[in-house]
């Protein structure tokens, strides 16, 4: 049944019981005595005759009336009197609003149903949804990825390791499954690479976090988990400019705050700095500082920066990155750059308060931080965010006061990891050791852990443990301005070249942010 | 129809049956002659009060046909195995292939929520007009279809009456599960993944019921009723040449609220 069709429903039940009418019966006289006289009523007498008053008055113990008197298959008009004694029911029609909402709430609903019976087509038909993947060339953000299973389908929840380029700065990180579903006693994920990179994943882990009630949980810059009950808004958060982004950072919610690009130059100094104010909380000495947001692919552009002024010598800089220390500090000391940093004012001083590092560029992402609620700061606790330019977008600042401790977790079997040519990966990707297992595009590996035991019935969460590095394929064709460079120095110099440059931040990220302005310009 | 949608029928119907009984409640019937509190709503000026009775008796023109509108809700008592086994048997053609699909969920039977309309014609026959359904994102089952009920008022307590029916109608459903898992690859990176597996159809029911009503006014009856739902077998061949077939037969018990115009 189309909506049209029950609207039209509608009116023909509203028609057929009379508009907005009710029929009442009024059987004593004290009732019949209220009725008002310009009101149409119908009569029934002992003598089984129906008298259709238009007009009637009650005197003394007779209703006057004129109308029309219907019985024994006869119709007559009627101006009369009629002997109370002789009634047996008066019914008199009356206008109700509210018993007229009720059939038109009761209508809409039983449309709405009848509609899903009757639509149906008759017998059984079974159908099998497919979907045709061809591989991804390429992306504008890192991988590998990990899918849940949320009991629908598969939904990208965390991009571990993608900021770990070779061996030399391998790394574990765990990150929150929000989306992850325990189904018949499994939870599955999925890992793929879907970039021009080798990954080499050395263990991927599956960790149940003891929610205790807590509605969500958090992990810090650490990997502890940590209880979500009531984050709260910050009081006001400005930018670098002075602008109040408050609306913008208020609550998760999609929107984001980005920096201008315009504001990607030398004289900016190629940092985004965010002053948060809360309000001070009397009942608590520490509290958690959590952070919502994205990475944008300003790291693709470094990497294309870096790999283009090596030219043809990139394998021999992959090589340098992987075992060359100054250059592999160096590197560090970029990712820092690229952290969050967090800082709380104390009076006197800001003082360091941990750091968030990039993690995923095409997943949002919550992070938390420990944070000392200082004393002698005033009414409002004060922190200042800073990192480089352009490297996040925050959706959401938090603050969850309280010194709650930290949240239950443990590590679940891997019952299956099947990689893409149907081979058993748990060797080599079960524990943290010297055996990796290696993914090109397309690759994917699927996998399922057992789901945790709930007895508490205090909420579980899962985060994934990831371990391992990723080798960025070397560019298609150099071009643009390090391209031009690389060509004019000697290729035995060029990775010397590179790492003179690096130690030099402005001057080697100058034409990274070049570029990537007129991207975002773009 | 999703979640939110369903919580927004559930609120204008609980309002509207609200209301209604709010306004239902003065317009009680007395029995002739008896002295009561005037009913209000279509109180004219107020007159002297003759004190000459009417008529005792009853007067079935006076009380019939009668329209009604009820909310019922209730609980299917079928498990809906015939369901579970037609995606086993698909999921048993793929392992026989080779490819190992996770099970699928068990049938979440979800509350059969039926807004009717009656009409009775004396008192001793009602007809009615059923619209139920049981349904969220994954299974569902609606169906609409006629009732037509005999009455038995128990003569020791005249506002409890019981009643039993035949009937029939129409029926659909859904049952849908997601596997999201790869059935097939070509090496080159090309793969194709099974993302569900939907089972949809419908057909004629008959019905039979029996139930117990209480009407604590004459405007409003509560009532309490087991209905059989009988359904063919609806049967199909999957894509993997698998024969499978289905019955959804099944009781449900439930209650009503009805207000009576």
């Amino acid at each position: 049944m189309s909506p049209r069709m029950a609207c039209a429903l509608g009116v023909v039940l509203l028609l057929a019981t009379g508009g907005c009418a009710t029929m009442r019966r009024h059987v004593t006289p004290e009732q019949i005595a209220k009725l008002s006289p310009a009101r149409p009523i119908v009569v029934y007498t002992r003598d089984d005759r129906e008298y259709r008053l238009r007009r009637h008055a009650l005197v003394d113990s007779v209703l006057e009336g004129e109308g029309k008197v219907v019985g024994w298959g006869t119709q007559a008009p009627f101006q009369g009197r009629i002997p109370l004694d002789q009634i047996v029911a008066v019914r008199a029609g009356s206008r109700d609003a509210l018993k007229t909402l009720a059939l038109v709430g009761v209508t809409v609903v039983f449309a709405a149903y009848v509609h899903e019976a009757a639509t149906s087509d008759g017998g059984l038909n079974a159908a099998e949804g497919r979907t045709y993947h061809t591989p991804i060339s390429g992306g504008g953000s890192s991988c590998p990825y990990v899918y849940a299973w949320d009991g629908e389908g598969y939904r990208l929840q965390a991009e571990p390791f993608g900021i770990a380029w070779g061996k030399a700065l391998e790394l574990t990180a765990l990150q929150m499954l929000p989306a992850a579903r325990a189904e018949h006693g499994v939870v599955r994920l999925r890992l793929t690479n879907e970039r021009e990179e080798t990954h080499y994943v050395n263990a991927i882990g599956l960790r149940a976090v003891d929610l205790g009630g807590a509605p969500a949980a958090v992990l810090d810059d650490a990997g502890t988990a940590w209880p979500l009950w009531h984050p709260v808004a910050p009081a006001e958060v400005r930018e670098r400019s002075g602008r109040d982004i408050l609306a913008e950072v208020a609550e998760a919610d999609g929107r984001m705050w980005e920096c201008d690009p315009g504001s990607l130059t030398p004289d900016a100094g190629y940092e985004d700095v965010l002053e948060v104010t809360f309000a001070r909380p009397h009942d608590a000495g520490t509290g958690l500082l959590v952070v919502t947001g994205v990475n944008t692919s300003l790291s693709m552009a470094f990497q294309a920066q870096v790999f283009q002024m090596a030219g043809d010598r990139t394998p021999v800089l992959a090589h340098a990155i992987e075992t060359d220390p100054e250059l592999i500090a160096e590197l560090r000391g970029y990712l820092r750059d690229a952290s969050l940093q967090a800082s709380v004012w104390n009076g006197r001083d800001w003082e360091p308060a941990g750091a968030i590092q990039p993690e995923a560029s095409a997943v949002t992402f919550t992070r938390a931080l420990r944070i000392q609620v200082p004393k002698g700061a005033g009414e409002t606790v004060r922190v200042r965010l800073r990192s480089m330019a352009d490297v996040w977008k925050v959706d959401a600042i938090a603050a969850e006061w309280g010194d709650a401790a930290p949240l239950a977790m443990k590590p679940l079997e891997m019952r299956s990891a099947i990689g893409p040519d149907g081979e058993d990966l748990r060797g080599a990707i079960g524990a943290e050791d010297d055996r990796y297992a290696i993914l090109l595009p397309p690759d994917r590996v699927e996998l399922t852990f057992a789901a945790a035991d709930d007895a508490g019935g205090h909420g579980v969460a899962y985060a994934v443990a990831g371990r391992g590095y990723l080798h960025e394929w070397e560019p298609r064709e150099a071009e643009g301005g390090a391209a031009a460079v690389a060509a004019q120095v000697p290729g035995e110099q060029r990775v010397a070249f590179v790492k003179e440059l690096l130690k030099h931040r402005e001057r080697f990220m100058q034409p990274v942010y070049e570029a990537w302005r007129r991207e975002r310009m773009r | 129809m999703d979640a939110a949608t369903r919580r927004q029928y559930l609120l204008v119907l609980t309002a509207a049956i609200l209301f209604a009984l709010m306004t239902a409640a003065p317009a009680r019937a007395v029995a002739t002659g008896t002295a009561v509190e005037p009913p209000g709503g279509d109180a004219g000026d107020a007159m002297d009060v003759p004190r000459v009775p009417t008529a005792s008796g009853d007067s079935a023109q006076a009380r019939y046909p009668v329209f009604g509108v009820a909310f019922g809700c209730g609980a299917l008592l079928s498990s809906f195995s015939d369901v579970e086994n037609a995606f086993h048997r698909i999921e048993a053609a793929y392992a026989a292939q080779g490819i190992q699909l996770h099970p699928a969920a068990s049938v979440r039977k979800q509350p059969v929520l039926m807004p009717t309309f009656t009409l009775e014609i004396n008192r001793w026959v009602q007809i009615a007009w059923q619209a139920g359904r049981s349904w969220d994102d994954n299974d569902g089952l609606a169906l609409t279809g006629g009732l037509v009920t005999g009455r038995y008022i128990l003569p020791t307590s005249p506002t409890v009456s019981l009643f039993g029916g035949l009937g029939g109608g129409k029926y659909g459903f859904k049952f849908h599960r997601a596997y999201g898992q790869v059935i097939s690859s070509d090496g080159l990176g090309n793969y194709t993944t099974l993302d569900n597996i939907r089972l949809e159809g419908g057909g004629a029911y008959w019905t039979a019921a029996a139930g117990v009503s209480f009407r604590p006014a004459p405007k409003i009856a509560i009532g309490g009723m087991v209905q059989y739902f009988g359904m063919g077998d609806v049967s199909t061949t999957t894509e993997q040449a698998i024969p499978i077939s289905l019955n959804l037969s099944g009781a449900e018990i439930g209650g009503s609220l009805t207000v009576f115009f």
